[in-house]
């Protein structure tokens, strides 16, 4: 994915990612105002989740980042806690995960950066990327 | 040196300055320690930015580089910069952001007209400025703005900016045609103080006739003078939105005599806006609301010579948004988070004053009883932003970006009660309230371009429907943290959030499907 017609700010988001957290994150899909970030490392935690505790997933930034705010993640399996509990905002098959259904994305979750488990921290510049990948897996382990 | 177009193509310049950084800029140029009678000439130099719309092209002052003494000196040869000033102005526009250049800025000292008149340049003032300019154009990144300004003691600017065309071989640069005398060059046509409180626009060898109208105006003029009725009849108001709100504006604005308008929007006129749309015709139905809005105004018009702009579009994309760059003001009627933070950013980053406005109903929420608030903020230099008024939140600004049909009911964004696969119910919309916000949003706009009541006011204006009562919201600054006041005149260099709009992309794409 050429990532050079991205917007200054999200590119400079996506540099301080791969350096600082995740090396191998990658942009699979641009559509409309979001990019489908694939995160290849995200922590899941032991005590909530069947193994493996290290997956990955997409999750949909906006172009306009940190103007805006992350909204939805998508995963090729349901999460399926241990406890069975479903899962607030699963949406199986939704047209939200077209971008990357090809790539074995099926399972959207429309968590947004203001949901039931808080809102995030503030954005303010691209560094706060890194706070992205922390809000997801909290939102994850709090799911 | 006459006129010529610049190579931006854009047909009108103008200089933006904060009325505090124009204070600065005097001081530094007229002191008031000057006791002799042969007053010195003084100069400073000072970071720009630039941006455009459609027509205008706008540099924006951004800082005076603080200069130590004996660094710019009058003498007998006239004003002289030491290279040190250069040097640390090149630092200066080194650790600005991206597109930051230089303007050289100095004083006539002792010849003050009329602040509506720019100071004449010199034979020496142009055969300097160009010079100097040169060589500091190609000692900054390419595309940096570089302009010379003169100001005389009555605080009028005269502004030129250059612009020298880059050679990519080293043959190339040796070439006259690259040469100093190889410069187009503008002189801006107005100039724009804006403060917390008052936005001042000085133009150029423009005057508004209006004198055919006086009897239309007549009541007006009493108000204001024929002085206010000509600061209305050259200004330029963006409107964004021409729904129930946007409409009223529209045709108010055009009574009251603004000289132009330029109106955005994507909407058609559908049976359900019928009930609020002044003036409408039932033969507009299916017609862009913009048409119907410029044939109000034309028709409602009292400014001679008066010019309504239109462009189909949305604000929350960069085709829409540029249109609304001509503007002096602006005044946004789009309900819309989305629309809203993009004018937030606009006011600080291009320093034009945003006057927003809207009415939020609901219906049955306590004990059956309707409740709500129309609102009015102002949002632009010195003023708090809409944001930290609560205008909107990031979060809705985020939202609005998604396709609404893709929002389903299994998100977190469904509405209380709403049913899986239904439609998100549409907003409540009352002409009443609709009128009100029209007026109080161009209250706001008089007390900002002619000092009318209510002034030095911030933040929101609130009207409670279920009080009747009419209040000031309690935000009168922005929250600790946030970033838009250091923004201020960034112009182009500020990555305003434009995007998608995906109502106007399911429009365009219904239209097409159409084939219309």
């Amino acid at each position: 994915m050429d990532e050079s017609q991205l917007p200054a700010l999200l590119q400079e988001a996506l540099q301080i990612l791969r350096a600082e957290r995740m090396e191998k994150a990658r942009v699979d899909a641009i559509i409309d105002n979001w990019i489908y970030l694939w995160l290849p490392d995200v922590a899941f935690d032991e005590t909530k989740y069947p193994p493996p505790y290290s997956r990955s997933l997409w999750v949909r930034i906006p172009l306009q980042f940190p103007f805006a705010n992350p909204h939805g993640i998508i995963t090729a399996e349901p999460l399926n806690p241990i406890d069975g509990h479903p899962i607030r905002g699963h949406n199986p098959n939704h047209d939200m995960c077209a971008p990357v259904r090809n790539l074995g994305g099926s399972q959207y979750y429309s968590w947004t950066w203001s949901g039931e488990i808080g809102t995030g921290p503030s954005l303010r510049n691209p560094r706060d990327i890194l706070g992205v990948i922390s809000w997801v897996e909290r939102r994850i382990r709090q799911a | 040196m006459g006129r010529e177009k610049n190579q931006t193509g854009l047909k009108e310049l103008h200089l933006v300055i904060t009325k505090q950084l124009q204070d600065e800029a005097l001081s530094y140029l007229f002191r008031q320690d000057d006791q002799s009678s042969f007053l010195p000439e003084r100069g400073f130099l000072g970071v720009i930015h630039s941006g455009g719309g459609v027509l205008r092209r706008s540099l924006f002052l951004r800082r005076i580089i603080p200069q130590q003494e004996g660094w710019v000196t009058w003498t007998n040869h006239g004003l002289s910069f030491d290279p040190a000033y250069f040097s640390r102005a090149l630092d200066a526009v080194s650790e600005s952001a991206l597109g930051a250049g230089l303007i050289i800025v100095h004083s006539h000292p002792g010849l003050g007209g009329s602040i509506n008149t720019p100071p004449r340049p010199s034979k020496p003032d142009l055969y300097h400025e160009r010079t100097l300019l040169y060589h500091l154009s190609h000692a900054l990144p390419p595309g940096s703005p570089v302009a010379a300004g003169i100001v005389d003691c009555s605080g009028a600017w005269r502004i030129c900016e250059y612009h020298w065309p880059r050679p990519a071989t080293a043959k190339e640069a040796r070439s006259k045609r690259f040469g100093i005398n190889s410069a187009s060059h503008s002189d801006a046509s107005a100039i724009r103080i804006v403060s917390s409180d008052a936005l001042t626009v000085y133009h150029y060898g423009r005057k508004t006739s209006i004198e055919a109208d006086a009897k239309t105006v007549d009541s007006t003029l009493r108000l204001w003078g024929s002085l206010g009725q000509q600061i209305l009849g050259n200004l330029r108001v963006g409107i964004a939105g021409l729904g129930g709100v946007g409409s009223i504006l529209a045709e108010f604005l055009a009574r009251l005599g603004i000289g132009e308008l330029v109106l955005v929007d994507f909407d058609i006129v559908k049976e359900e806006n019928l009930n609020r749309l002044v003036g409408v015709r039932r033969e507009e139905l299916g017609k862009p609301k913009i048409k119907y809005a410029a044939r109000i105004c034309r028709q409602a018009s009292t400014a001679a010579p008066f010019k309504v702009r239109t462009f189909r579009g949305s604000v929350s994309e960069r085709d829409g948004l540029k249109h609304l760059l001509d503007a002096d003001i602006i005044m946004n009627a789009a309900d819309s988070a989305f629309v809203r933070q993009v004018l937030d950013h606009v006011s600080y980053a291009y320093a034009i004053p945003v006057i927003d406005g809207g009415t939020t109903l609901v219906v049955g929420a306590r004990h059956g009883e309707t409740i709500g608030k129309s609102q009015t903020g102002e949002a632009g230099p010195g003023q708090p932003c809409l944001e930290c008024t609560g205008a909107y939140t990031q979060e809705e600004a985020t939202l609005a970006r998604e396709d609404p049909s893709t929002v389903g009911p299994s998100s977190y964004v469904q509405m209380i009660g709403q049913e899986a696969g239904e439609e998100p119910p549409r907003a409540p919309s009352v002409i009443s309230y609709n009128g009100l916000v029209a007026a109080l949003m161009v209250q706001r706009l008089l007390s900002t371009v002619l000092g009318l009541p209510p002034k030095g006011k911030r933040g929101q204006q609130r009207y409670y429907v279920e009080l009747g009562e009419l209040n000031w919201g309690p935000t009168i600054q922005c929250k600790e943290g946030c970033p838009k006041q250091s923004w201020v005149g960034l112009g182009d260099s500020h990555p305003v959030p434009v995007g998608v709009d995906p109502l106007w992309k399911k429009m365009r794409q219904q239209k097409e499907a159409n084939g219309s």
